[in-house]
């Protein structure tokens, strides 16, 4: 909007000063202002008759055929230009409409100011309007002006003109907002319209020279409050001191301003892809009727048979695609013919191999004959015997623990006659249960056969 | 950062993840990663595209939040959904018709207007089982009054929204997902829909009657990018017969 400005007011200037045929007014306007800006980095800015003198020189260089009286008169016309002469020295106005109220607004600025320096002598400066009527048309950078400011300031610090350096280390700040805002502007832009800014393009490069820029102006900053540190330390003047204090405390702001440029140099580029998601749903519309209104009432209207060939179609599309079944034919036989391997792994430790040990016969044949032949002297003396009685006289006549057991053994296994050892004796049950020390059960009675 | 190559096996394992519609990019670093690649490598998303292809599947969304979005060419894709596959291999002709529709009345219930389906920043709110039942009938309701029919007519060659109509809205006791009812076809085209990952849980159980369901960014997309001219071209299908 600024720069829209200025170039109206420009414009204006050439239309009025468009007599001097060949001499390029656009550019005698701006070689004044330049040259008051250069002339206040040593002094308050320029007096007007170096004013005149320099546009003079300058259309004369132009136009080698004016004469020195039409040079003086092109100069008056520029510079009474730009001090708005036409209209009485008042500032100039410009009609913008402004957003947020919706209305149109008047804008009012200067571009020179005609004032006194200290020691009393009128010297035309440029305002701060002039300064970007200056640096919009140079088609200059703010960094590059912030550059030209710097080097200003350093040089009316080292020449101790510290109103001036606070003057100028405002405006300094005030370009260093400009250029973050240029920043947010772009990403802003590409934010809207990714489409727009082609970003590793244009945006690299730019975020490269914002990055250079800060840490250029970092160190610029920090040898400038160096300077007005020491200076402040020598100065004694109270008016001084306190300008000295402003202007580093203007020079704090400035830094403070460079962080958040950085903060937002660092997050551009994630701003940026964000935006390009936002992009990438960006579609033309559908362009096709309302689900409820129209197509849902006609799709129901569908006679049951053909709404049911044409579901397919529509499920299909609805549904994400679903997994392959696994009751497919094919693959259910492949399942059932793989063979398993076993689920747990064989053990690892294989154990230890023990010695078998034989468990000895409880009954060796020694035994079991001397047993038998003792049962048998028993039997050949009378003619019943029972069991347990004969138990009791084993015991009695010494036979051991092992021999008593066998002799239980025989003895039941003669109570089957197929098994019978003892030819001509018979065994009956004999009713009543004995109990002995190691064995117990039913009572046996031995008897001779009949007939022997 | 190295990300993954612009490879063809690459490009398979992405169209592999996308077939797993549970699974998504927040979870799986591969995921995400290869979906970044998808957008920003041309090459790379030929390459998916093809093999997409191979499988009878199209890709119509891609974005690193949400992953690819895959959906079956045609209805013969082995891959596709088809009106056999929701439990309606034992139902009548009408419960048949009355559950395509209750799809429909769904997708509606939830995206009303075509403008609420192409802006993303618009949610839609959540839908209850009575509302897509209500959707459903209120229109059914409103075409039988419309066009009376003649008494005659079998109910299998009777339009849509008799086989609705002849629906009982609601059943007394009945809790489950049962096709005898108008609210139980809608449940269950809705417990579907929550299998397919098209629609959430909102609130409440599934038996809960009051349960809320709210539409997933894969229902929009679906709906959006192919499901709905096919819808309108069945709907055609219909004003060309009259």
């Amino acid at each position: 909007m600024f720069q829209l400005e200025r170039s109206k007011a420009l414009v204006q200037e050439a239309d009025g000063s468009s007599p001097f045929d060949g001499v390029d007014t656009h550019y005698l306007a701006l070689s004044a202002l330049d040259h008051m800006m250069e002339a206040t980095t040593i002094s308050m800015g320029s007096m007007s008759s170096e004013v005149l003198q320099h546009v003079a020189d300058t259309a004369a260089r132009m136009r080698p055929g004016l004469t020195s009286t039409q040079a003086q008169r092109v100069a008056t016309a520029v510079l009474d230009a730009l001090d708005n002469k036409a209209n009485k020295h008042r500032e100039f106005e410009a009609e913008y409409f402004d957003a947020p109220s919706a209305s149109m607004r008047m804008f009012r600025f200067r571009l020179v100011q005609f004032q006194p320096d200290p020691q009393d002598v009128y010297r035309y400066t440029p305002t701060a309007e002039g300064y970007l009527v200056y640096l919009g048309m140079l088609d200059l950078s703010p960094e590059d002006s912030q550059e030209l400011m710097e080097k200003m300031l350093d040089l009316l610090v080292r020449r101790g003109r510290f109103e001036a350096a606070l003057d100028i280390a405002r405006r300094a700040r005030k370009l260093s907002i400009e250029f973050r805002q240029l920043i947010s502007d772009k990403l802003q832009q590409a934010y809207r319209a990714p489409s727009s800014v082609n970003w590793s393009k244009e945006m690299q490069g730019r975020l490269a020279e914002a990055r250079k820029h800060v840490g250029d102006r970092q160190a610029e900053d920090f040898r400038m409050e160096q300077a007005v540190g020491d200076a402040l330390h020598e100065a004694t003047e109270l008016r001084t001191r306190e300008n000295l204090v402003q202007l580093r405390e203007t020079l704090r702001g400035a830094g403070d301003i460079r962080m958040k440029l950085v903060r937002d140099i660092s997050a551009s580029n994630e701003l940026f892809i964000a935006a390009q998601k936002a992009a990438f749903r960006a579609r033309r519309p559908m362009g096709l009727p309302d689900l409820e209104s129209t197509i849902f009432p006609n799709v129901m209207q569908l006679h049951s048979p053909v709404l049911l060939a044409e579901a397919d179609n529509f499920l299909c599309a609805l549904y994400p695609p679903q997994p392959l079944k696994v009751f497919d034919l094919n693959t259910a036989f492949t399942i059932l013919r793989e063979t398993r391997t076993d689920d747990t792994p064989p053990a690892e430790d294989e154990g230890e191999l023990e010695q078998f040990i034989p468990v000895p016969d409880p009954f060796p044949k020694a035994l079991v004959d001397e047993t038998r032949n003792w049962l048998a002297a028993k039997f050949d003396t009378d003619a019943t015997w029972q069991a347990d009685f004969l138990l009791e006289l084993a015991r009695e006549d010494g036979l051991s623990a092992a021999a008593q057991r066998c002799l239980v053994f025989i003895l039941y296994q003669s109570f089957a006659q197929s098994e019978n050892t003892f030819e001509g004796m018979a065994a009956r049950k004999s009713g009543k249960e004995f109990i002995l020390d190691f064995v117990r059960g039913d009572n046996l009675e031995f008897f001779k056969k009949d007939g022997q | 950062m190295n990300g993954p190559e612009p490879s063809v096996k690459n490009a398979a394992t992405l169209i592999y993840k996308a077939l797993q519609t549970s699974l998504t990019t927040a979870g799986d670093t591969e995921y995400r990663e290869l979906a970044a690649l998808f957008r920003v490598d041309a090459s790379f998303r030929r390459t998916c595209e093809d093999v997409a292809t191979g499988f009878t599947l199209q890709i119509i969304d891609a974005s690193e939040l949400r992953g690819l979005v895959l959906v079956p060419e045609s209805k013969d894709s082995r891959f596709a959904v088809r009106l056999g596959d929701i439990r309606a291999h034992g139902m009548e002709q009408p419960h048949r018709a009355a559950l395509v529709l209750a799809h429909v009345s769904i997708c509606a219930a939830f995206f009303p207007t075509s403008d609420s389906l192409d802006d993303d920043s618009l949610i839609p709110p959540p839908v209850t089982i009575a509302t897509c039942r209500d959707t459903l009938y209120s229109l059914a309701q409103r075409l039988k009054d419309a066009n009376p029919l003649p008494a005659d007519i079998p109910l299998d060659l009777a339009p849509g929204w008799e086989a609705v109509c002849a629906l009982p809205q609601t059943l007394r006791e009945s809790v489950r997902a049962a096709p005898s009812s108008g609210a139980g076809i809608v449940k269950i085209a809705l417990n579907q829909m929550v299998e397919g990952g098209l629609v959430r849980l909102d609130r409440g159980t599934e038996d809960d009657p009051q349960a809320s369901y709210t539409a997933t960014h894969r229902l929009r997309v679906q709906l959006r990018e192919i499901a709905l001219r096919r819808l309108f071209e069945m709907a055609q299908l219909c004003t060309a017969r009259r």
